[in-house]
């Protein structure tokens, strides 16, 4: 513990209450005016533009899918015998089982989009908690949480992910906790480094002479500066939690139903007849894994844009 | 643990030839590696000791007699306690010899499925490096020097789109759309048993695809923002103030700073590629390591499964060493920021 | 009618295969079932010729109603023989399935049809595999004959066949077989004991039955996968990538256990002669799509089994030809019928009102695309001789199975897993079973294991310690067996195998537990029963008795689909796995 603080002994030079307010006050008003700027940009950006749109479509697929399709997902469509192709199946043809494709894609939306921002949204708790503390602190706990962090970052994340699951079981919670957990290591190197960075600004160094806690300087003078950080790492990974979802389904290895509509398992199920030229069954759910990715990344890449100007 | 920070710290407090200083931060580098591989076999020891429900009984069947199950859970070591398994795993580790396998290939020695499916990883993982390191890195130098022209923001997008794919997805695509139709693209990654070394590249022409696909976007934007940067420094611009030519300041100084962050990246993503494409083996029925793990775990064969994982992971630790070496050398001054992290 | 032919034929005969005589002279069995009682009986293939010519022009009685195609040949012998000498030389590849690893290649306790075709290459049956698909003495046997009651039977061996190893093949050897398979239950149980085999003399078995059985060849032949005979000192469990041997016609040169890659080349020695081609390589595949890719892409030459689903491309090929063997194959849907105590599946009312749900039209037009026929909750398949037309297929009434449900008490419905092997369609089946469940208020979602995985894990696992319940034992071979789930049985000609291994209790394929008093009864009168219409009437009353009792739900029998590039010929295959090469020559 490096905390050393020490008062000073100029007692009439420590800022009257006031004066500190005051100083707060212009602070959150420069972030609110700066934060302002950057939402103004953002909505002018067409990657992100783009990005909203197709997320937020799947975002309705999983909410209301009812909405967009005629028929369930596991139900056989009577309109068309199995295995035709579009458009005479519907938009996007019948299984080998004679279930609308399309129906299955837009139920599919749901599991991907209940894991993956689950497991983001636990993974940067976590791994922004661990990260501060990591990078104010330092010492001791530093070094030894590095090195477990550096031996789980050594095994690929799909490996140590199959790992566990075989370990722990299945379910959902298992998979969602999972995947938190597996990136919760790449999230608090990137939240400590930045805390290492800032701890030693000038801020940082008086808030200490005025005699805060650590838990004060870390929540209330280094966590808001990092925000930035912190949106860019959640939407990145965001990205990397559906696309390790998506391959966790494929691997069959997300649940026990392997008929319930899912991305992933759809393309394990029926990626072997494209040989047999039966190809849509499989790319249209793969098509939907790819635009999902690409739109959170167009997501990701906005914001961090932004954050870096 | 903390001996050893005084001793580097001492070290580099101090200036020393540059000779020591690698030595040094060799041996630092080492050391680290070591603690965490000594995590990595506390983790992959607990497992079998945690995980629900008997795993002998599931690698020896359901079928299989009391005695038979006596056997089976004396030979996985779980009769001994945790540190008693530690100590042999990490004996294993050093002897390489993990045993035999019981349900992969039951009573094949473990080592010998290992390098087999080694061999067939690094088959495809240098082929597809072969591909996809000059196309990746010339993809971002080209950016990097037409920066903000319409050329540089198709490849940035391209490679932006196409490394959100999954790499399972980008395999389908690729035996929907080229293997089916084409004859010349191959279904399978294994060419049949005594091919030649044509015929094997042959078949691994769509999962080295499949690889650029994933991987093209991300080398090319590293290469292209150490280009940029390269190109922007005082340096650089220097030179090309004085009237030096474009291919002699990219010699003598772009290049190996440029190249930097793509060594470094390639290192880290090496580990990755020999273990984590396993979405890649299953579609195009490839037996490489991914795809070996895979079976171990299906089958609950803890040896292979032991071997599997501990051997990726210490390809990845081996490859960011020497990638962390070659920036070293490449970069004196990176020698200080990384012996000190 | 021609009487003086009649009698001759007759004379000297024994009485069983009199009496098969007699019943297709009276019309009571057609033509085609008197060749396959026939030639199950012992009876020559001449003497069979003299009884057809005797009894006149009845050539063109139909076969049973339902039966699938079985009328192209199990090989594809060209129908005009050529008059030269066949190609020789060519290496062949073929896509099998990938085998269980538990059991390694072991010939006595091997239980899927990779491992069948594999170890069938060097080891030989009693009695082989006829060219029209039906057993016959084109193997170790050349004839066999039954005594009066059909409970004794008198094997003759081949001459001059040697084991790999150069030593002579005896009727010693085969005793030692029949006691192998006596003392593990290799279906044989109750059919003959450990040491009730006689060797009178070097080159003939006299078997020694418990009781009376008129299908015994049928037990000992290609369609019993697991009597593949053995030398006299062959240790129960050893696998042939230790001990490389066999009297068979193929060598085995090497093997991949990871890859499941089986090479074979020639057997100098073997009694049938030389064959044609250079090597035979068999190689396992985890996914069908895959070998059937490779088979497209011609880096195989042949696939042993595809479905309809994956492979419905070759069907329309041209330059592949698909054979479709005598196919008795199913994939029936079993319930543990004693565990949990008091569980759902253990109400006979619940696994009937299955019975009703289960839509068997739309797997047989969805799935299997017509080459299925629908079938009635128990394994006689219409093409055996002793299959009862008279009963009444059960149709598909939600009503009533939501009644039955009700009655049984779980009017609200129930929750379940169904567990399945990742073979082939079945996860296609599995899926429309679960809609067709849960129409009736039962959710039964589906999980899907390798098949490497599923037999020892969910199916017939009768673990008594551990994780499981104790479960086994007596009455209970199979107690930790999931409650639902679904299992892929191969071909075979008689439905001995079916009901003694799966259905009888105690049976060591018995996953659902099934233990009735009455069944074994029945089983036990229909074995020893020589008398065709005796045996169809016991046959009928086993029928009756598991539709209503639905220990499983038999919904339908698949016609098995063999394929394989039209440059190859000669090809002999089994609805079990099997693929003979010793006539076989690429082009």
């Amino acid at each position: 513990m490096s905390d050393n603080t020490t008062q000073p002994e100029f007692d009439d030079l420590t800022p009257t209450d006031n004066v500190l307010s005051a100083i707060e006050d212009v602070k959150a008003a420069t972030r609110k005016q700066v934060r302002s700027e950057q939402i103004r940009m953002l909505l002018r950006s067409p990657g992100f533009i783009v990005g909203v749109i197709v997320v937020g479509f799947w975002v309705l697929a999983a909410v209301v899918p009812g909405l967009l399709t005629t028929w369930g997902p596991k139900e056989f469509v009577d309109s068309a015998p199995p295995r035709t192709a579009p458009p005479d199946g519907g938009w996007f043809g019948t299984d080998k089982i004679g279930r609308d494709v399309y129906s299955r894609v837009i139920y599919g939306a749901r599991p991907i989009l209940i894991v993956a921002p689950l497991a983001t949204g636990i993974a940067i708790v976590v791994g922004t908690f661990l990260g501060l503390i990591m990078g104010y602190y330092r010492g001791y706990v530093d070094e030894i949480i590095s090195r477990v962090i550096e031996a789980i970052l050594s095994i690929p994340v799909i490996l140590m992910a199959i790992l566990v699951v075989f370990t722990f079981g299945q379910s959902r919670p298992v998979i969602i906790g999972t995947i938190a957990v597996l990136f919760v290591p790449a999230i608090t190197r990137t939240i400590r480094s930045a805390a290492i960075a800032e701890a030693q600004l000038d801020y940082v160094t008086s808030a200490k002479m005025r005699g805060e806690t650590g838990l004060f300087i870390v929540s209330r003078e280094i966590l808001p500066n990092v925000t930035g950080l912190i949106v860019v790492e959640l939407t990145v990974r965001l990205g990397y939690a559906v696309f390790t979802y998506a391959t966790l389904a494929f691997l069959g290895i997300v649940t026990t139903n392997v008929t319930d509509a899912d991305w992933g398992i759809d393309v394990s199920q029926n990626y072997e007849a494209i040989v047999s030229d039966i190809w849509w069954p499989t790319i249209f759910p793969a098509l939907a894994i790819a635009s999902l990715v690409i739109g959170v990344n167009l997501i990701a890449d906005s914001v961090d844009k932004v954050l870096k100007s | 643990m903390a001996l050893p920070f005084a001793i580097s710290a001492m070290f580099l407090a101090v200036r020393q030839p540059q000779g020591v200083l690698l030595a040094r931060f060799i041996i630092r580098r080492l050391f680290l590696s070591l603690i965490t591989l000594a995590i990595l076999l506390i983790i992959v020891t607990l497992i079998p000791n945690i995980a629900p429900g008997d795993p002998a009984r599931k690698i020896a069947g359901g079928t299989a007699s009391p005695e038979r199950l006596a056997e089976v859970t004396e030979s996985l070591g779980l009769n001994d306690s945790v540190p008693t398994q530690l100590a042999n795993l990490a004996k294993s580790v050093f002897t390489l010899d993990f045993g035999e396998s019981f349900s992969v290939a039951a009573g094949e020695p473990v080592m010998d499925l290992v390098w087999t499916a080694l061999g067939n990883s690094a088959k495809l993982v240098v082929f597809a490096l072969a591909i996809v390191v000059p196309l990746s890195v010339l993809g971002g130098l080209i950016a990097a020097y037409k920066k903000d022209t319409w050329i540089d923001r198709m490849i940035v997008n391209t490679g932006l789109a196409m490394s959100s794919i999954p790499e399972f997805v980008a395999g389908v695509l690729l035996l929907a759309f080229l293997a089916v139709p084409i004859s010349f693209f191959k279904v399978q990654g294994n060419a049949p048993d005594g091919s030649g070394i044509l015929t094997q590249l042959q078949h691994l022409i769509l999962p080295a695809l499949a690889v650029l696909m994933v991987y093209f976007g991300y080398i090319a934007r590293i290469t292209r923002a150490g280009t940029i940067q390269a190109l922007e420094s005082d340096y650089a611009r220097t030179a090309f103030m004085r009237g030096l030519s474009t291919r002699n300041v990219f010699r003598k100084h772009i290049a190996r700073n440029a190249l930097q962050p793509t060594v470094a990246v390639l290192g880290t993503q090496l580990g990755y590629l020999f273990g984590g494409m396993v979405g890649l083996e299953v579609v195009f029925n490839y037996p490489g390591v991914g795809s070996l793990i895979i079976k171990a775990i299906d089958r609950a064969d803890y040896p292979v499964l032991r071997a599997g994982v501990l051997i990726v992971a210490i390809i990845y630790m081996l490859a960011t060493l020497t990638a962390d070496l070659i920036v070293a050398w490449m970069n004196p001054r990176a020698r200080l920021d990384l012996g000190s992290e | 009618m021609n009487w003086n032919l009649f009698d001759r034929a007759r004379r000297g005969r024994s009485v069983v295969q009199v009496e098969a005589m007699e019943a297709f002279q009276q019309g009571q069995i057609d033509r085609r079932s008197f060749i396959r009682r026939g030639t199950i009986l012992g009876i020559s293939m001449p003497t069979m010729a003299a009884v057809l010519a005797a009894c006149g022009g009845d050539d063109d009685a139909e076969p049973a109603a339902d039966e699938p195609a079985t009328d192209e040949p199990a090989t594809d012998e060209p129908a005009d023989e050529p008059a030269a000498a066949p190609a020789a030389g060519g290496d062949i590849s073929v896509g099998i399935q990938q085998g269980d690893a538990n059991s390694g290649l072991d010939p006595l306790n091997m239980l899927d049809l990779g491992t069948y075709c594999v170890l069938s290459q060097s080891f030989e049956y009693l009695v082989g595999l006829a060219a029209d698909g039906g057993i016959g003495a084109t193997a170790l046997a050349t004839g066999w004959t039954p005594n009066d009651d059909a409970s004794q039977w008198t094997f003759n061996l081949r001459e001059g066949v040697m084991w790999q190893d150069g030593t002579p093949f005896t009727s010693a050897d085969v005793a030692a077989t029949l006691d192998r398979m006596a003392e593990v239950n290799a279906g044989v149980g109750g059919v003959w004991v450990a040491g009730s085999t006689e060797t009178p003399d070097e080159t003939t078995v006299v078997m020694n039955l418990e009781q009376p059985n008129g299908n015994l060849p049928a037990l000992v032949s290609i369609y019993n996968p697991q009597s593949l005979v053995a030398p006299a000192d062959y240790v129960s469990g050893t696998v042939l990538d230790d001990r490389t041997t066999g009297t068979g016609a193929w060598v085995l040169d090497s093997f991949d256990p990871t890859t499941f890659t089986a090479k074979f080349s020639p057997n100098p020695n073997w009694w049938g002669g030389s064959v044609n081609l250079d090597s035979v390589t068999l190689q396992g595949f985890e996914s069908g799509g895959t070998a059937i890719a490779a088979l497209a892409a011609r880096e195989i030459d042949a696939v042993q089994q595809y479905s309809v689903a994956e492979g419905g491309t070759l069907l329309g090929d041209d330059n592949i030809t698909t054979l479709r063997p005598p196919s008795a194959n199913h994939r029936k849907i079993w319930f543990n019928t004693q565990l949990p105590e008091a569980g759902p599946f253990s109400d006979p009312r619940v696994r009937q009102a299955v019975a009703y749900a289960v839509n068997r039209e739309q797997i047989v037009s969805t799935v299997y695309q017509g080459e299925a026929i629908v079938a009635n909750d128990h394994v006689v398949h219409p093409s055996f001789a002793s299959y009862d037309p008279t009963q009444e297929q059960r149709p598909r009434d939600i009503e009533m199975a939501k009644q039955l449900l009700s009655d049984a008490g779980y009017g609200d419905g129930f929750e379940t897993t169904l567990d399945v092997g990742d073979i082939g369609e079945v996860p296609d089946i599995a899926a429309i079973v679960e809609a067709n469940l849960a129409e009736i208020g039962i959710s039964a979602p589906v999980r899907v294991t390798p098949n490497s995985d599923f037999y020892g894990e969910y199916w017939c696992a009768g673990a008594t310690w551990g994780s499981q319940p104790d479960t086994g034992g007596p009455g209970r071979p199979c107690g930790a067996s999931s409650e639902i789930g679904i299992v892929d049985y191969g071909h075979r000609p008689t439905p001995d195998v079916y009901f003694a291994r799966a259905l009888q209790t105690d049976g060591d394929w018995n996953a659902a537990n099934y233990n009735s008093a009455e069944f074994d009864g029945l089983f036990s009168d229909f074995q020893s029963t020589p008398d065709a219409d005796a045996r169809r009437t016991v046959t009928g009353k086993m029928q009756r008795l598991l539709s209503e009792d639905m220990p499983n739900c038999v919904h339908s029998f698949y016609q098995y689909l063999s394929g394989h590039d039209s440059s190859v010929q000669g090809v002999e295959v089994t609805a079990l796995g099997h693929m003979q090469f010793q006539k076989a020559t690429k082009a």
